[in-house]
């Protein structure tokens, strides 16, 4: 398959900063419309990584395609096709809900009427409705979260990258958020690339995961294959996870002086 | 436990936020060190002026005198402390929501409040300017004057941060589309006010021959510029007048005065506790959840004004003015260690033009305004991305080519500031009594802008100035120290502008010569900067993102 046929293509993908080595030989092949997880413990390298596929970061080494285009040729003309959440969430605080959004559907060249449309209709389905002219600054994390999140779709793109996408929301929220996403992926044909370090959530939403582990990928395969080599282990994919991930069991040991 | 107690605690963690910022960033929390020592110097300078004249001095010019400056000493005392980005060196007053959770009693939580408020640099400054006059005071026997004078300035710090806290809570109390609707012209209304108070004292110095300074007629005020007739009821005026009555002798007058002043601060007192309950009992429904929840409102018509052909254009200036309009303060330069800087060694050079005691500080607040607005409007110019006070990296994140980006903001800055500064060119004309001129001011002004626009352009892809970042409570100080970037960009803008200047006598054919000249600068400067950006626009995310490239 040639790269610009995927959904995202990264191949041999290395950064670093200094001596630190942050991603190594990093290898991606995700197919359109797959819901695929990048999962990590913190500071496992998760969201330079993504950083790198959405071209905000240029990686020292490496090729990466994202729906077809060569991310680091045409940055600006990939931000038509992606939407991103990343995990700091940055938005206009002094803005209003509907306006950011409104904003955000005209910056990505849609009409005015049209912004304000797609804008009304992700904030009555995410809930926002009775905060939309509220300014953005007097939102809870989780609202925030959710704004920021419709500005990812609201030019309807065809990859969306969505870093710790669910860290702050409520279960209901929660709830209505996989919802959308999976049916996102299986009607809309979207490629969904998200990190978590949450592996229920990951088991529950994606066809396909990557454990990444100090920059490098530890395991790749769809929950299916990994669910096996749990069951061949006699383990959990929990505590396949965590044994990739390198976690110390010594410190779940409770605390002696309390 | 005790009274005071809890006070002492929450000065001491007012101490230790106070000793970990130092600890943060060493190097900018001593150039603003340095800062205030020179300002402090500035008053102290100020304040011996009035000192020196005092004993000789009649009675009526030196009450004036006193007055007017402790007039300004509490105007500017209470900008200081209103002001988000205001000189308050320790750091932010403690949030009300921090002090309620401590449990503290009404009058404990005043104190505390007071305390916090008015133990900081604007403090010092302002005794700085009575300081002088006290030591002389000393030195000439008359202790019960000094002794008067100190408790008039005690009395009015005291009243200057109940005014500040009671604003404060109006505010709070006040609808926020109110609040935010007063910003703007409160804020025009201040550089007005320092044009206006500093302008004509200034130029008449400036304009009338040096050798007059020697001579004792200095002493009181010109007859050409009258000084302002003060309400007697101002507490400023009234403070004066307990010292001149000491003086004097008149010791009824004198606690007629402070009396007065006592009245004044009890019924500021009085309204300010009012408020701060209201704002406590608002505080607390909103924590158990008793606030009416948020009425959904139709949306409002969609600004088809400003639509046009590129609607990520119409939609980026609508953006850009909602936020620089929305919460003005927060761009205020004052606090940023290299204005401030500059404005100290400004302070400390200016010349002593003054022929009234009081002079000085007039001056300083004309001159001081006007390179204050200078300042303001060369951050936005040099920091295009810089306005969403830490957001800018978002803009990246659209596929709007970045030629439309930049052009955006710039009618967007450009709009502003003709709207921000024609008012201004007026009203500067009006008060240096040269209104024959406001034509010409403002049929250059729209050419000198666009010179301003090219130049910041460059500066903002290749070095953009520091602004305010927004940080979850409150902004945090960039560390950059950019006075030399202010001296080089003030030097370009001064080579860039030498076309307006020769052309200028020229009248119409001459504007229309340098707008041809400005245009061609500004295309220029536009295509070059849009080049430089897509070069760049890894480090811009990086730097407005704040993460390592």
């Amino acid at each position: 398959m040639d790269p610009s046929e995927y959904g995202i293509y990264a191949h041999k993908l290395s950064h670093w900063y200094g001596d630190r080595m942050i991603l190594e030989d990093v290898d991606l092949q995700v197919t359109p419309g797959e819901f695929f997880g990048f999962l990590g413990r913190n500071g496992a390298g998760k969201s330079t990584a993504i950083r790198a596929l959405c071209g905000f970061l240029p990686p020292r080494e490496g090729e990466i395609w994202v729906a077809g285009v060569n991310v680091l040729k045409n940055p600006v003309e990939l931000r038509r096709h992606i939407g991103v959440l990343s995990e700091d969430i940055a938005l206009y605080e002094r803005l209003s809900g509907r306006e950011f959004l409104e904003f955000a559907g005209q910056m990505h060249g849609l009409s005015a009427s049209e912004a304000r449309h797609r804008a009304e209709d992700l904030m009555e389905r995410l809930e926002l409705s009775a905060s939309a002219q509220r300014a953005i600054g007097a939102y809870s994390l989780g609202m925030k979260k959710k704004v920021a999140f419709a500005a990812a779709l609201i030019h309807a793109p065809r990859v969306l990258f969505l870093d710790e996408p669910f860290n702050g929301v409520d279960a209901a929220s929660t709830r209505l958020l996989c919802t959308l996403l999976q049916d996102l992926s299986t009607e809309r044909g979207v490629t969904i690339f998200f990190t978590s370090h949450v592996i229920e959530m990951a088991e529950r939403l994606c066809s396909r995961v990557a454990v990444l582990h100090e920059g490098r990928i530890r395991k790749q395969g769809t929950v299916a294959e990994l669910k096996a080599d749990a069951a061949r282990q006699g383990t959990t994919l929990e505590e396949v996870f965590l044994q990739l991930t390198g976690a110390n069991t010594a410190l779940l040991s409770p605390l002696n002086w309390y | 436990m005790s009274f005071w107690k809890p006070i002492q605690i929450l000065l001491h963690v007012r101490r230790q936020v106070a000793r970990t910022k130092l600890a943060a960033n060493p190097t900018a929390a001593l150039w603003t060190l340095l800062v205030i020592l020179l300002l402090f110097l500035t008053a102290l300078s100020m304040g011996h002026k009035l000192g020196a004249h005092w004993s000789d001095l009649p009675r009526t010019d030196a009450e004036e005198s006193l007055g007017g400056l402790w007039l300004k000493m509490q105007a500017f005392w209470l900008l200081a402390l209103l002001f988000p980005g205001g000189i308050a060196l320790l750091g932010q007053i403690p949030p009300r929501s921090t002090l309620l959770s401590f449990r503290l009693r009404p009058l404990q939580l005043f104190v505390a409040e007071h305390a916090a408020l008015l133990l900081d640099a604007p403090s010092v400054l302002a005794f700085a300017l009575t300081f002088p006059l006290l030591c002389f005071q000393v030195g000439g026997g008359q202790w019960l004057e000094a002794g008067i004078t100190l408790l008039a300035f005690l009395l009015l710090g005291l009243q200057t941060g109940i005014c500040a806290r009671l604003l404060t809570a109006l505010s709070a109390l006040g609808a926020r589309r109110a609040r935010r609707l007063a910003l703007i012209p409160g804020l025009t209304a201040f550089l007005l006010l320092g044009l206006c108070a500093g302008m004509p004292p200034a130029f008449a110095s400036l304009t009338s021959p040096a050798s007059q300074h020697l001579l004792p007629a200095h002493l009181a005020l010109p007859a050409q510029f009258p000084a302002v007739d003060l309400a007697p009821l101002l507490p400023s005026r009234l403070a004066a007048h307990a010292v001149m009555a000491t003086r004097q002798g008149d010791y009824w007058g004198m606690l007629g005065a402070l009396g007065s002043m006592a009245g004044c601060l009890f019924l500021t007192g009085g309204a300010a506790l009012l408020a701060l309950r209201s704002e406590d009992r608002r505080w607390v429904a909103s924590e158990s959840g008793a606030v009416a929840p948020v009425k959904p409102r139709k949306p409002g018509p969609v600004a088809r004004s400003l639509s046009g052909p590129y609607p990520e254009i119409a939609a980026l200036i609508r953006t850009e003015w909602h936020l620089l309009l929305r919460g003005p303060q927060t761009f205020l330069p004052l606090r940023k260690p290299a204005s401030l800087l500059l404005l100290g060694v400004f302070a400390f050079l200016t010349p002593d033009m003054g022929r009234n005691p009081i002079y000085n500080l007039e001056e300083f607040l004309a001159i001081g305004t006007l390179l204050y607005i200078a300042l303001w409007q060369m951050q936005f110019l040099c920091n295009r991305f810089g306005n969403e006070a830490g957001t800018g990296a978002l803009l990246f994140g659209f596929s709007i080519p970045r030629i439309r980006l930049l052009l955006g903001k710039n009618i967007a800055l450009f709009g502003l500031l003709l709207v921000i500064d024609s008012p201004l060119l007026v009203g500067m004309a009006y008060v240096a009594e040269v209104p024959e001129n406001i034509g010409l001011f403002l049929k250059w002004l729209p050419l000198i802008l666009l010179t301003l626009t090219s130049l910041g352009n460059i500066v903002s892809v290749l070095h953009p100035f520091a602004i305010l970042k927004q940080e979850r409570h409150g902004g945090k100080e960039p560390p950059d120290m950019l006075a030399g970037a202010y001296i080089l960009v003030g030097g370009a803008t001064f080579v860039l502008l030498t076309p307006i200047a020769v052309l200028l006598p020229y009248g119409i054919p001459g504007w229309i010569g340098a707008g041809a000249v400005m245009s061609g600068l500004y295309i220029a400067s536009l295509y070059s900067s849009n080049a430089l950006l897509a070069r760049r626009e890894y480090n811009m995310i990086a730097a407005t993102a704040h993460f390592d490239a």
